[in-house]
This record gives structure tokens, C-alpha cells and sequence, in this order.
């Protein structure tokens, strides 16, 4: 196999999609997280699940149902980059909102107290005190989160299909190479992305590692 | 001038205090679970309740927290650990002189680059208080602020409180269930059982000096030479 020959575009888009998709979690989920962390009503339980919902979903399920929304709110979301966005942040969501939701939710509620007592907003909390102090926890989001919709294939396939350097991703190269039996490009594809996601994982344990030494 | 009616439904039974004070250092002991803290905590703003909450005339009662004129030392100290000293201070009122003054005051100097995880217990709890008196408050709140220290620190933070009473103009209540420590720090004693006062009365003035013996009805003081018998 000569590696001057292969097509890296599939893991071009992958990037972009986790990077965007990651970017725009990570300013969802934080106030998302605080909300439901101070919420105390009834439809507590309601949020949680549906928040978590991604997580148990079978890909195609949400696939299908975003194909069929899709056609009804835009004749452009339908097999366009723009679409996979949408898809990947719904189905990694629950990847960067958990670990921020739980760790508003354990945060030292005499911390906040204290910092009430100071006069200060609960804005100003948030941003001065709380953020601070979870940074272990969001990191863990955003790595999470990326390192997920690197790996995503089914909710991908069914809203963007395999459009070359439009939604042809890197694990749906696999799929492709493998159903036309080009065994050694699949085999390469596979490799990297294994690597990849060893190495998100451990560098999620080792800097979280480092981070609660330090905090 | 504080004027206290705290009513509030809790687990086991109903909390319901009153009273009225303006002695300095005010101490309310009871057993744990007879309702102390949450008579901290609706006097902060932090659980809600019926009744007043009357500071120098001002109903505090439906302020939210930040509203509310007050400081407060946690039992577990509660300094913000992604600040140094300084910040943790500077946070509370970006003012410099005033926080040169509390270094000062509560004996930090050369600590103000340190963070709170490299302090010790008695350094944290003066970092706490410093920085609980950064704004000035009307009213300043102990939680069970000595309970995790030893004798030798207690005795020096026991001077600190002496300290805030003579500097600041501000009502301090104290929760505790160490009669010793009360007995020593206040100038008026509120005993509380089952969410109900069930004493209250004020104490002389004890001498600051080191605790020989405890039990649960008396303690001994020695001080200068002499030895005081305390009973309850």
C-alpha cells in the first residue's frame, strides 16, 4: 500500500465536524448543566432522561428521525456538512453535558454560599468559582465529546450519507473500503482511528490525574 | 441590633426561636441536629423561613443572600481554591488597603501568594475570617468555626475573635456545641434543643486563659497564675 495514495479527506471532515461539534457543545452545555444542576422542579427527572437520551438511542433511530425533520424544516440539511453538525451534536451531547452536570451538581455548596455571602451574582459565581474549579470535569467533556464524534457512524451515514469531502467521514471510509474489499486502506483507516482513541483516553486519565493534584 | 424570629418546618420537629440582642458575640449551643446551623442558614438567606430577621431595623427576611449584610466562616473553611490568599480576599472587595489591613490584622503576612490547599487548618480559618471581613458586615456568622482544631490553635484564634469584636463594628453569632469555647468567646449564650430556646443568658467575662480540665458541667481556667473554676 503505498501511503502517498491515500485519500486523507474522510479524516479532514471528521475534524471538522468534532471540532465544530465540540465547540458548539461546550457553550450549550454549560449553562444547560448549571440549569438543570439548580433546577429543583418536577420535570427534573424528564430533563436528565432526555438529556441522556442519546446515550441508549440506536444511531439510526435518531438518524431517522432527523432525516424526516430535516425535510420538513430544509431542503439543505439532508446530506450537507451543516446536517451531520446538527446530527453530532444531538447524539454527543450527552458526552460533554454529563460529566459538567455532575460536577455542578457535587460542587462544595458551602463554595457557592461563600461566595453569595461576598455579594457576588450568580453569574458571577459561575464564572469565578464554579468553572474554576470543575475544569477537570470539562475537559473530560470536551475530550469526550470530540473523541465521540470522531468515531460516529451510524446517526452520520443516515443524515449525510458518504458524500466525498462533504460527509464522507473516516469510520464511514472504513465501511466503504472494507465492502469493496480494499482490505489495506481499511486496515490504515482502522489503525489510525484506534490510536486516536487510545490516545484521547489517555490523555483524559492523565490530565484529569494531573488536575485533581493540582486542584 | 439583632431582633430574631425564626420559624421553620424541619424533619423531626419545628424550629422556633426568638430573641433580641445587641451583645457583641452572640452563641447559640445545642446538640447537633437542634436546629443551629439552619438558624445560621435562614439568618444568611440560604433556606428559606417565616418569622423576622431584623438587623439595626432593616427586615432581612425576603432579601436574597447577596442583599443581606453579612460574612460567614464555614466549618470547612470554604476559601476558593483556584485563588491564592490574596484573591481570595481581593474577590470579596477589590480593595487593597483593606486587605493589607487583615493581613495584618489576622497575622497572614507572607501568605498571600499561597493557595489554600498549602495552608494549615488555623491559617485557613484566618484566611476565612479575613476574607469574611473584607466588606464590613453588619453581621458576622461562625459555623462551627474552631471545631476541627486543636487546643493550641483555638487558644490563638479565640484572640482573633477578641480582635474582630474590639475592631469592627460588627454583631458576631456564634454556633458551637463547645461550652468551654462559648463560655469564653460570648456575651450572650442562646441554648437551643429540639429547634426550641431553652436558656438564655448572658455570661461575665472569662479570662483568656489556657483550659486544664473540661467536663460536661464545669471547666478550669488557668490564667495568670490563678486557677478559675467554671461551671455551667
Amino acid at each position: 500500500m503505498d501511503i502517498t495514495s491515500i485519500d486523507f479527506s474522510p479524516f479532514i471532515v471528521s475534524l471538522k465536524l468534532a471540532f465544530f461539534t465540540t465547540l458548539i457543545l461546550f457553550f450549550i452545555s454549560i449553562p444547560l448543566a448549571y440549569f438543570l444542576a439548580n433546577y429543583k422542579g418536577k420535570f427534573k427527572i424528564l430533563l436528565e432522561s432526555l438529556f441522556s437520551l442519546p446515550i441508549v438511542l440506536p444511531p439510526t433511530v435518531l438518524g431517522y428521525y432527523l432525516l424526516i425533520g430535516f425535510s420538513k424544516i430544509s431542503d439543505n440539511l439532508a446530506f450537507t456538512f451543516k446536517g451531520i453538525l446538527i446530527a453530532s451534536i444531538i447524539y454527543s451531547f450527552p458526552f460533554m453535558f454529563n460529566p459538567i452536570l455532575s460536577a455542578i451538581e457535587n460542587f462544595d455548596k458551602n463554595l457557592i454560599e461563600a461566595s453569595y455571602s461576598l455579594k457576588k451574582t450568580k453569574f458571577q459565581t459561575l464564572k469565578n468559582v464554579i468553572l474554576p474549579n470543575i475544569k477537570p470535569a470539562i475537559f473530560t467533556g470536551i475530550v469526550i465529546a470530540f473523541g465521540h464524534t470522531i468515531g460516529e457512524f451510524g446517526v452520520v451515514l443516515m443524515v449525510g450519507g458518504s458524500i466525498d469531502t462533504v460527509t464522507k467521514v473516516a469510520s464511514i471510509a472504513i465501511y466503504d473500503y472494507t465492502e469493496t474489499l480494499d482490505y489495506g486502506i481499511a486496515n490504515f483507516y482502522s489503525l489510525v482511528l484506534l490510536v486516536f482513541s487510545f490516545i484521547i483516553l489517555f490523555g483524559v486519565n492523565f490530565i484529569n490525574r494531573r488536575m485533581n493534584v493540582r486542584y | 441590633m439583632l431582633d430574631i424570629k425564626i420559624i421553620k418546618k424541619l424533619h423531626n420537629f419545628e424550629l422556633n426561636i426568638e430573641f433580641k440582642t445587641d451583645d457583641k458575640l452572640v452563641a447559640i449551643i445545642g446538640k447537633s441536629g437542634s436546629g443551629k446551623t439552619t438558624i445560621l442558614r435562614c439568618i444568611a438567606g440560604f433556606e428559606k423561613c417565616s418569622g423576622k430577621i431584623k438587623v439595626d431595623n432593616i427586615e432581612w427576611i425576603n432579601l436574597i443572600p447577596q442583599k443581606r449584610d453579612f460574612g460567614i466562616v464555614f466549618q470547612n473553611y470554604a476559601l476558593f481554591e483556584n485563588m491564592n490568599i490574596e484573591k481570595n480576599l481581593l474577590f470579596a472587595k477589590n480593595d487593597i488597603n483593606k486587605m493589607n489591613y487583615l493581613i495584618d490584622l489576622m497575622e497572614l503576612k507572607g501568605l498571600q501568594k499561597r493557595y489554600p490547599r498549602n495552608l494549615s487548618g488555623g491559617e485557613k480559618q484566618r484566611v476565612a475570617l479575613a476574607r469574611a471581613l473584607m466588606n464590613e458586615p453588619k453581621v458576622l456568622l461562625l459555623d462551627e468555626p474552631f471545631s476541627a482544631l486543636n487546643y493550641e490553635l483555638k487558644n490563638k484564634l479565640y484572640q482573633e475573635i477578641e480582635t474582630i469584636k474590639e475592631n469592627f463594628d460588627t454583631q458576631i453569632i456564634l454556633i458551637s456545641h463547645d461550652i468551654a469555647e462559648v463560655y469564653r468567646l460570648a456575651d450572650k449564650i442562646v441554648e437551643i434543643d429540639e429547634g426550641k430556646i431553652i436558656k438564655e443568658y448572658r455570661t461575665g467575662k472569662l479570662p483568656l486563659g489556657k483550659i486544664i480540665d473540661k467536663k460536661d458541667n464545669e471547666m478550669i481556667i488557668e490564667c495568670d497564675g490563678k486557677i478559675y473554676r467554671i461551671l455551667k
